[in-house]
């Protein structure tokens, strides 16, 4: 014998974990009809019927400790091509004008997995899936990559969607996007941090004040209701901005605000008393903090000269 | 039948390109064919209990596994045309072709390291297990 003995217990060993895992025969147990048994060995009663087909049997009672013949990894295929036909015959709008040729395609591949033919049957789905999936000819680029703690990340640079699956859960990964799963947890879109967005108030400068200066008396002449005025306001201009918001409040009173294009504001007339104001910026949808606050006094100048007219010359 | 059942995977588990014996009547088909070596890429067969330096063209078979170092890659194309591309200090493993009842077909384990893969939406599928998922692309692929 050329071969030595060792060699011929591996190759004893290794036939018997290969039939093991090839499963490619089941035993009927007692009271077992062909729809229980492809219930438990191809998770489908609907199975049975390719159960009949592959044993060549007459009906769906079958004697206990017979020894039945099961599909190989061809069925697999065959049922993975008749899904993808089956969603994108359904996806296929009304109109289109191959999906009545691809439903009869994919009609005849349905029966050829009943008849457990499953090579034609995956030849027929796929024919059907051509038909009316816009997809034909794309190339699906991916990666994967496992770090030493097992946590995957997946993701998809061109074509089609992947699909990752951990613990019951299914999430699709459209190119440019990232998904990730650490053992023992269900998938995750990786949501990569948006650009930061300024903060509003800080990207423009808030105002200095410049007149009046602080806690400045202004004494002008009353008018006829008593008010006072017009009061001038001024500040530095804040570049990029393209207004400002002024407010003014009296004490103890109510604020009035005003917005104004200059750096400058005007107010025509006001009740005599102490005040303070403040101003901001204003920009295309933002506007900066407001200036530090500012007062002044408004007081009636009493020594009110009226200079009566003379017949001197 | 029953002899080519066992013979076939049997002397996969052996490691060089398997065939029926001598006899001629079977051979197993191999899943895979590795290519594109660069830097250190190892081999350890189903059965093997070594790691081997694989070279262009070898066929792989289910259960094999391969393994880059530091600076090292690696090409892995399926039989039906789909190929993985590995990077270095990747850990892989070519899954059985057998689909068990209540498990999911799937070609490629990797267990450690980055892969990229790349294959034709129309025609080939690609399903790729890790120690935390599972991640199917191509045909059988429809988002509702």
């Amino acid at each position: 014998m050329k071969t030595p003995p060792r060699k011929w217990l591996a190759l004893a060993l290794c036939a018997l974990t290969a039939t093991a895992a090839l499963a490619a025969e089941v035993t009927v147990q007692a009271g077992e009809t062909l729809p229980k048994i492809a219930q438990r060995t191809l998770g489908d009663p609907a199975a049975a019927s390719e159960l009949k087909a592959l044993n060549q049997l007459a009906s769906d009672q079958v004697p206990a400790g017979t020894v039945l013949q099961l599909p190989g990894s061809e069925r697999s295929l065959a049922v993975s091509a008749i899904s993808a036909a089956r969603n994108a015959v359904k996806q296929a709008g009304a109109d289109s004008p191959r999906r009545e040729e691809a439903s009869r395609q994919l009609a005849e591949a349905e029966a050829l997995l009943k008849e457990a033919r499953y090579a034609q049957a995956a030849d027929a789905a796929d024919g059907a899936w051509k038909l009316v999936s816009e997809r034909a000819g794309e190339k699906t680029q991916f990666t994967v990559e496992v770090d030493k703690q097992g946590k995957t990340e997946v993701r998809t640079s061109a074509g089609q969607p992947v699909r990752v699956e951990a613990q019951g859960k299914v999430q699709p990964v459209p190119v440019g996007e990232v998904v990730t799963v650490a053992k023992g947890e269900a998938p995750r879109r990786l949501v990569e941090r948006p650009p930061k967005v300024p903060d509003t108030l800080a990207t423009l400068e808030a105002p200095q004040p410049l007149s009046p200066p602080e806690k400045h008396q202004l004494k002008l002449q009353p008018r006829k209701n008593g008010t006072l005025g017009p009061v001038n306001l001024s500040w530095r201009a804040v570049p990029g901005a393209t207004g400002y918001e002024v407010e003014v409040t009296p004490q103890g009173g109510k604020p009035l605000q005003l917005k104004v294009e200059k750096p400058t504001a005007r107010i025509t007339t006001l009740p005599p008393g102490s005040y303070g104001w403040t101003v901001r910026a204003l920009g295309e949808g933002i506007r900066s903090e407001r200036s530090g606050p500012r007062s002044f006094q408004l007081a009636s100048d009493g020594l009110k000269l009226e200079v009566k007219g003379t017949q001197w010359k | 039948m029953g002899l080519v059942l066992i013979l076939g995977p049997a002397m996969a588990c052996e490691g060089d390109a398997p065939s029926g014996g001598d006899g001629g009547t079977s051979r197993v088909m191999p899943r895979a064919t590795l290519g594109g070596l660069g830097g250190s890429v190892m081999i350890k067969r189903a059965a093997g209990d070594e790691w081997v330096e694989a070279v262009e063209k070898m066929e792989l078979f289910e259960n094999d596994k391969i393994r880059t170092a530091a600076g090292a890659r690696a090409e892995v194309v399926f039989a039906n045309g789909s190929h993985v591309q590995l990077g270095e200090e990747a850990l892989i493993g070519i899954a059985e072709t057998q689909v068990r009842p209540g498990q999911d077909r799937t070609d490629l384990t990797v267990l450690q390291g980055r892969v990229a893969a790349e294959l034709d939406q129309a025609s080939q599928s690609l399903s790729v297990t890790t120690p935390s998922a599972t991640v199917r692309a191509g045909r059988e692929l429809v988002f509702q």
